[in-house]
């Protein structure tokens, strides 16, 4: 707009004008009216589709698309990264045992085997535990045969010699080590002298012959 | 037939009843129209539906005892018009923004045939044309404010637009009023037999 432009319309007798000012009836309008009606009424019996109006302005909707959107987007990214993991990491960082600190607890082991001492003697993993260094006693013991006989005769005496045995881990550990190292060379087999076997020479070759006193089946 | 058992036939869908309620506030709503229309068949499709949004809204005129029955169908009808007419939208948004750019030179100057003009005196029919040749989103605006007295704020609810998008609207519609009032006059004596 030109900054010339100066308003000469006279509002008032324009609203004077307009207000009261009206067109003159037309029959036909009427006819027209009741046709549209009648149609209108004819759609809408064949239409049963209601009609949901809801009365929610353009500035509440817009906001609500965008947050959902957003909302949408973010809940899709969150998706992917997943949090908990890291905070497990985190967790068992502190719990890593330091090298020097973990000799200690292989020193601590034999309190663990206390342990399993304690439980039933049932249990078939166990025994055998207990049994192994039993067996390298047997070895290294003069007297081996009446160890063997308590061990297997009575279990509460199997049950006092396995807390011998834990109560004395390290010697255990050395007998192991001492079976493990005698072993028996190949040479000295080759070297051992074989013992010849004196051959019986028989007297007959037909034995038969010999045994004529033994009575014979009689045949029917 | 009193105005409170016209209004209880019209509900009862009595059709002499409504073709007097009909008959009785025709004209005034077809004036109505007629202003805020663009063209006479958009006007007289505007009627046509607005008077059968009115008989659908009668029940509220017992409800209220705000209106009177006139100011009642008038305010219903203004009402279905400015929706009915913005439901229009390509026709509402894009011609409020993008203007055609007409060949034609057209001068503005009032004293270029030293002819005055008089705009004090204008007739119906003239201001009737230039209202129908504003943009329709500053048709509505003129028309609910200087016409019909809609303040701002209730246009502003109306139209669902902010207040100073309707004043710059009305700004405009009052500078294009001017300039198409100038143009149908001079049209008009141009016209007109020697």
């Amino acid at each position: 707009m030109s900054s010339q432009f100066s308003y000469e319309l006279d509002e008032r007798q324009i609203r004077l004008l307009m207000q009261d000012a009206e067109l003159e009836f037309d029959s036909a309008a009427w006819d027209r009216f009741e046709q549209t009606v009648v149609t209108e009424t004819k759609s809408q019996l064949h239409t049963f589709t209601p009609k949901i109006n809801f009365a929610i302005s353009r500035s509440v909707i817009v906001p609500a698309i965008f947050i959902v959107l957003i909302g949408g987007l973010s809940a899709m990214l969150f998706s992917f990264v997943d949090f908990k993991k890291k905070d497990t990491v985190i967790k068992e960082m502190p719990l890593i045992p330091a090298p020097q600190k973990a000799k200690p607890s292989t020193i601590a082991t034999p309190v663990k085997k206390e342990t399993v001492t304690s439980a039933p003697p049932s249990k078939p993993a166990e025994t055998k535990v207990a049994i192994m260094p039993s067996v390298a006693a047997v070895v290294k013991n003069p007297e081996p045969k009446k160890e063997e006989k308590t061990v297997v005769a009575s279990p509460p005496v199997k049950q006092k010699a396995i807390e011998t045995l834990v109560e004395k881990p390290v010697i255990l550990a050395v007998q192991k080590k001492k079976i493990i190292v005698i072993p028996v060379s190949p040479r000295r087999r080759k070297k051992s002298t074989y013992e010849e076997i004196p051959t019986i020479q028989a007297s007959s070759s037909n034995l038969n012959a010999e045994n004529t006193t033994e009575p014979e089946l009689e045949l029917k | 037939m009193s105005e409170s058992e016209l209004i209880s036939a019209c509900l009862k869908n009595d059709q002499t009843a409504k073709k007097q309620f009909f008959e009785l506030f025709y004209s005034k709503l077809a004036y109505i129209s007629l202003r805020y229309s663009k063209s006479k068949s958009q006007s007289s499709q505007i009627i046509l539906n607005g008077f059968g949004h009115v008989f659908n809204h009668l029940n509220a005129y017992k409800s209220q005892k705000k209106y009177t029955l006139e100011e009642f169908v008038k305010t219903e009808f203004i009402f279905f018009t400015v929706k009915h007419i913005k439901s229009i939208r390509n026709e509402y948004y894009v011609a409020s923004t993008v203007r055609a750019v007409e060949n034609k030179e057209t001068t503005y100057d009032l004293f270029l045939d030293n002819q005055l003009i008089d705009l004090k005196n204008i007739s119906e029919d003239v201001v009737l044309k230039s209202i129908q040749q504003l943009v329709p989103s500053q048709r509505l605006v003129f028309n609910l404010h200087v016409i019909d007295n809609y303040t701002l704020e209730s246009m502003s609810e109306l139209l669902e637009t902010s207040v100073q998008t309707i004043k710059s609207n009305l700004e405009k519609a009052r500078f294009n009023l001017q300039k198409s009032i100038e143009k149908n006059l001079k049209m008009e004596k141009d016209e007109q037999p020697i």
